[in-house]
């Protein structure tokens, strides 16, 4: 197990690398130079021509990506162009905040998406399943930012229940939560209910319910134990995704989170930014995939046993 | 020596900010010599009556509330609160309640005396400055003239692209005394008084910014002013607090939150749910509801910013003025005013220079919406078979909308205008280097004097930077141009404004589309908000009522 | 001889697989939804009573009635007419995304699957790097890169999702080329391309019809996020995003701005997450009693 673990983490080296380079590439031939933006708008060229190479923006490709990697293999993410802040500072900043909220999100998403997909399996084909199916799909198919706005329409402004923006405590999380959270739960409940409904039909559970125990019991023992693999494996990748790519989400509600950062960096071509961010959400992602395996080994004993 | 057009601006304001007032009156307006100037002060006094919202003084039967943190929200984040960093609207406000400048504008946009309480310039090229001696630092410690030096020679060395001080000579300051400072600047230059309230002259102390280094200090500010910084929470709000030792009167609340919610959408929501008390740059589609909402109440100051399509003159096609007229009488610039800015919260712009700044002229003959005489212009210049012209633009909705307009305009004299939207990295470096065939752009008056924007909007000098979007190159404007910046006398520089924006109108390099005025949105609690055009608001008058 | 029979197989396993999509209500809705939409899109021209970019500044803004079944918008344009137009342009996206996506990700991951060894790890890896970085992020990095425009956001969307049709072609791949159909073939003498081709992809198709009608819906919504953060097509082509991101200005005045194009949205990732759900019902039996 530890081996396997230590293989993983191992392997997650390249990979990271690989999100170095991309992401430094494509910023490499976005058009637009940050010092444009970094400068007002009566700077002098000269002005522009000294913050340029202040910044080493004047070296080659391989230059300066490789002077980004040895900076990175050494743990200096960089100077941000615009605060001068260390980047890890500004990641520092902003990374608790979209954690918190995607936390938040997945909770909320797990509570309500296993909850309708355990009922829609065990109920197939009634009322509750198609009801909370049809949910389940209208969740997945509104546009967040829409339903972000319409959101806080009523709960903020009509029944005046929570705040409208900011981040300044729980009362501030429910509803960013809430608007990402749904089609996070719908995926849930999607996923929970077919994973019951293949798990319902196994022998075990067959030879469980000729045993004459209780359906509650079956389906918390034995159904559900079995059917949560697949589910796990969405909640790590939604988690994963929601950390950096709750982007307009936090736009709305104006959460400083770590993707409004990058995105506005992105915009001001703010490139250790942008670069410092998405390897951290990078990371932070391939680590709850790992988590997420190593977690299938403890509910799944015929998994743990590839393992060693 | 220059009363009278002084006192004319102030009654102009005066009418502005007064009628917001309701129940007072203006004051007397001093007669004016110009035919034009006073058509203006009627028009946007009555303008002003119709528009400007706002109980700026309690009514009777008020009760004073006892909250003391106001909620103001706007838009985007400054990157420092340093003065040197760039210069965004939100970091000036900002700065101006955390700093002070030697010298202030007044309501009138005048230099009037702040942290110098009296200054004369001595000959062409030298100013003396004498300071206060009562004001204190936030950290205790006396200003001096040696922080005032400071403040001036870190403009010249910083690298943030501020060339607040470039007419300055760096070698000429001096201070003969704790209170005295002297500045020199390399050419006679006319509007040193106004560069001199420039935020970016904020006086900074000296031995804390050598202790924490620019950096640090741009996160951490401490100044002379009547906030004192506290905290700086990234992507959600900066707050400051009440300087009791203010050498003025200090603020009536304790705490100012600066809140930032880039999505204007959410901004108004917020106000009107009452999260935000005052927020900065509504945007005009919801000026009438925040007018109607008894919750709220709509305060709009005429600002200094013109709204216009620049043509990049230095491309081919527009090096033939024939084209850019043309273009210009094909536009129906009050449909676009109207559907881009708001009928309310904009006005009409009859020339280059606001209608608020001294020197404005408005008797230039416009380019009406004409498709016949375009079509001419276009077939004159040859071009009569249709034409295919890019427009860059910030992509962003009220662009878009413009964006979309002008090509149904333009469409119907035959010339085919392509869209690029583009976001703003891409689109400030392009423009830079005047790839653009046309834009727009929008210009705000920073140091409240026309000919100091014009310098910078149309002199040859300054092609291709942040300001001279149409790249215009006119040996005749820059003459009178460089003629302006000289020039000391007021009325003499007004005329020579004037003239300027003659020749600069004759050239079409701009079509005009709106003076914008500055949106503010405020819950119906507020009481001593006063909406100047400077819109770098003073909160110090600032409470609740009940 | 043996051609024929695979036909005749293929073609009583459609049937099976019809049928039971058939039975499959829910799926059936799906896909009269989508034939709608289909219809809209082809006949929007025959149908629209206005020009989608024809402006009428004097009617702008004006409440849905009988002249606007829709309204106008903030430019006076029949939203109606533009919602009929933004169907091709929503379904055009979401097909050519997801076109991109499959061919480039199932290329990738057939070849991963069939070759193994370091051409495989080399793949995958690739596209673990691409799912470490957040879809959004990466559709605007690459739209900021190639410039705004209906083109790039596709190919952008198309990019970010190619690791979820590679990952999908090669677990079928290496579940499939040690079968004995495919030993047989190999010892009839077929080539690698031929292999893959005609004996896997066909094999591998159920999982990647399902994943490619879900994402079409997914393609429909990035699209409308990417118009919402301005990085969108170039007015004044009616994509519904673009339209329900300029009318989030008019959301309280203007409510008809926003609510048709987002039912449009909705309307059609709807129709593609019910089809996509009832053809993974219809071509995996085990899941049905």
């Amino acid at each position: 197990m530890l081996k396997y673990t230590i293989r993983r983490l191992l392997m997650m080296i390249p990979v990271m690398l690989g999100v170095i380079v991309i992401v430094f590439t494509l910023l490499y031939i976005t058009p637009g130079d940050p010092v444009d933006t970094l400068l007002g708008d009566d700077a002098t060229p000269e002005m522009a021509e000294e913050l340029r190479e202040e910044l080493g923006l004047n070296g080659t490709y391989i230059e300066r990506l490789g002077k980004y990697l040895i900076n990175v293999a050494h743990g200096n993410l960089g100077i941000c162009y615009a605060t001068k802040q260390p980047v890890m500072d500004r990641i520092l900043q902003t990374f608790p905040n979209s954690l918190k909220l995607a936390g938040c999100s997945v909770l909320l998403a797990m509570v309500i998406g296993l909850t309708f997909g355990i009922v829609s399996a065990v109920k197939q084909y009634s009322v509750f399943d198609n009801i909370a199916m049809a949910l389940a799909m209208v969740g997945n198919a509104m546009p967040n930012f829409w339903q972000g706005l319409l959101l806080m329409l009523l709960f903020a402004l009509r029944w005046k229940l929570l705040p409208a923006s900011g981040f300044d405590g729980w009362k501030y999380m429910i509803l960013p939560a809430v608007t990402i959270g749904t089609s996070s739960a719908a995926a849930i409940a999607r996923m929970t209910r077919s994973s019951m409904l293949e798990v319902i039909r196994q022998d075990y559970i067959v030879t469980a319910e000729a045993k004459g125990q209780t359906e509650l019991k079956i389906i918390i023992c034995h159904a559900l134990k079995n059917a949560l693999i697949p589910v796990i494996t969405t909640v790590g990748i939604q988690f994963g995704h929601l950390l950096g790519g709750a982007v307009l989400t936090e736009s709305i509600f104006a959460v400083p989170g770590v993707g409004k950062m990058m995105v506005d960096a992105i915009k001001a071509r703010n490139y250790p930014v942008v670069q410092g961010g998405v390897l951290m959400v990078a990371l932070t992602f391939s680590l709850v995939n790992l988590a997420v395996d190593i977690l299938y080994a403890y509910v799944d004993p015929r998994i743990r046993s590839q393992y060693k | 020596m220059r009363r009278r057009i002084l006192s004319l601006t102030l009654a102009l304001c005066m009418g502005l900010s007064l009628a917001a007032c309701g129940g007072k009156t203006p004051p007397e307006t001093t007669a004016a010599s110009d035919q034009s100037l006073q058509e203006t002060t009627a028009e946007t006094k009555e303008a002003a009556a119709g528009v400007n919202k706002g109980p700026v003084a309690a009514s009777e039967g008020e009760q004073k509330s006892d909250r003391d943190t106001l909620i103001v929200a706007f838009d985007r984040e400054p990157a420092t609160l340093d003065p040197l960093g760039n210069n965004v609207v939100v970091k000036r406000m900002i700065d101006g309640s955390i700093f002070d400048t030697l010298l202030e504008f007044d309501e009138n946009l005048t230099p009037s005396p702040c942290l110098a309480e009296s200054w004369e310039q001595v000959d062409e090229r030298t100013w003396k400055f004498t300071l206060r001696k009562d004001v204190k630092f936030h950290n205790g410690d006396p200003l001096t003239s040696a922080d005032v030096l400071f403040s001036f020679k870190r403009v010249h060395d910083g690298t943030q692209g501020n060339n607040g001080a470039s007419q300055f000579d760096p070698e000429g300051y001096e201070t003969p005394d704790d209170y005295t400072f002297i500045l020199k600047t390399l050419e006679p230059w006319a509007f040193t008084e106004a560069q001199v309230c420039s935020e970016a002259l904020s006086i900074v102390p000296e031995k804390v910014v050598t202790d924490m280094g620019d950096d640090a200090f741009g996160r951490a500010p401490v100044g002379t002013g009547p906030y004192k910084f506290v905290s700086w929470t990234a992507g959600d709000n900066i707050t400051v607090e009440r300087n009791d030792d203010y050498w003025r009167e200090p603020s009536i609340l304790k705490t100012i939150k600066f809140r930032i919610i880039t999505e204007s959408a959410s901004r108004t929501i917020d106000l009107e749910s009452g999260g935000v008390d005052i927020t900065l740059g509504l945007p005009n589609t919801d000026a009438d509801r925040i007018d109607e909402n008894p919750d709220t109440q709509l305060i709009i100051s005429t600002g200094a910013t013109d709204r216009y399509i620049a043509f990049n003159c230095q491309k081919e096609v527009f090096k033939d003025k024939r084209v850019r007229q043309a273009l210009n009488y094909a536009t129906d610039k009050e449909a676009v005013r109207v559907v881009c800015y708001g009928e309310k919260t904009s006005d009409v712009m009859d020339s280059v220079v606001p209608n608020t700044l001294p020197g404005h002229i408005s008797d230039l003959p416009q380019y009406e919406y004409d498709i016949e005489k375009a079509k001419a212009l276009l077939t004159e210049a040859g071009y009569g078979d249709g034409l295919e012209v890019e427009f860059m633009y910030l992509a962003s909705s009220t662009n878009n909308m413009l964006a979309e307009l002008l090509q149904q305009m333009w469409g119907q004299v035959g010339v085919t205008l392509v869209l690029k939207p583009t976001e703003s990295g891409a689109l400030t470096s392009s423009l830079n280097k005047g790839e653009q065939e046309l834009c727009c752009a929008g210009t705000n008056f920073e140091i409240f004097e026309a000919g100091a924007g014009l310098y910078n909007m149309f002199h040859t000098e300054r092609m291709y930077s942040g300001s001279a979007r149409a790249n215009l190159s006119s040996p005749e404007v820059d003459e009178v141009l460089d003629e302006i910046v000289v020039t000391a006398d007021t009325d003499k520089r007004a005329e020579l404004v004037g003239e300027a924006q003659k020749l600069i109108h004759e050239e079409s390099p701009f079509i005009y589309l709106a003076f914008t005025k500055n949106i503010i949105g405020a819950s119906s609690k507020i009481r001593g908000f006063v909406p100047i055009p400077t819109a770098m608001y003073d909160f110090r008058s600032v409470y609740f009522v009940e | 001889m043996e051609n024929e029979k695979t036909v005749f197989k293929k073609r009583s396993q459609a049937r099976e697989v019809w049928r039971r999509f058939c039975r499959n209500k829910q799926a059936m809705v799906g896909m009269c939804m989508l034939l709608l939409l289909i219809f809209a899109a082809v006949f929007a021209d025959l149908i629209a009573p206005y020009d989608p970019v024809q402006q009428d500044l004097i009617h702008r803004l004006a409440p849905p009635s009988a002249a606007h079944w829709f309204g106008t918008d903030e430019l006076g344009r029949d939203i109606f007419s533009r919602i009929l137009y933004g169907s091709r342009i929503s379904l055009t996206v979401g097909l050519i995304a997801v076109g991109i996506s499959s061919v480039v990700g199932c290329s990738l991951g057939a070849v991963a699957g069939y070759y193994g060894g370091v051409l495989d790890n080399v793949i995958m890896r690739c596209t673990d790097i691409l799912m470490a970085i957040p879809s959004i992020l990466l559709n605007i990095s690459i739209v900021a890169a190639l410039g705004t425009g209906l083109q790039n956001v596709m190919i952008a969307i198309g990019i970010s999702s190619v690791p979820a049709y590679c990952r999908i072609m090669r677990a079928s791949l290496l579940s499939l080329k040690d079968q004995e159909f495919v030993d047989a073939s190999r010892a009839a003498g077929a080539g690698d391309f031929h292999i893959i081709v005609h004996h896997i992809l066909p094999n591998s198709l159920a999982p990647l019809i399902v994943q490619a009608t879900l994402k079409i819906g997914g393609a429909i919504l990035s699209c409308a996020s990417m118009s919402f953060i301005g990085l969108g097509i170039v007015p004044p082509t009616p994509e519904w995003g673009a339209m329900l991101s300029t009318g989030r200005d008019f959301l309280r005045d203007a409510p008809h701005l926003t609510a048709f194009p987002g039912m449009a949205i909705m309307f059609a990732v709807f129709a593609m997450n019910l089809m996509g759900d009832g053809l993974r019902d219809a071509l995996d039996p085990k899941l049905k009693n």
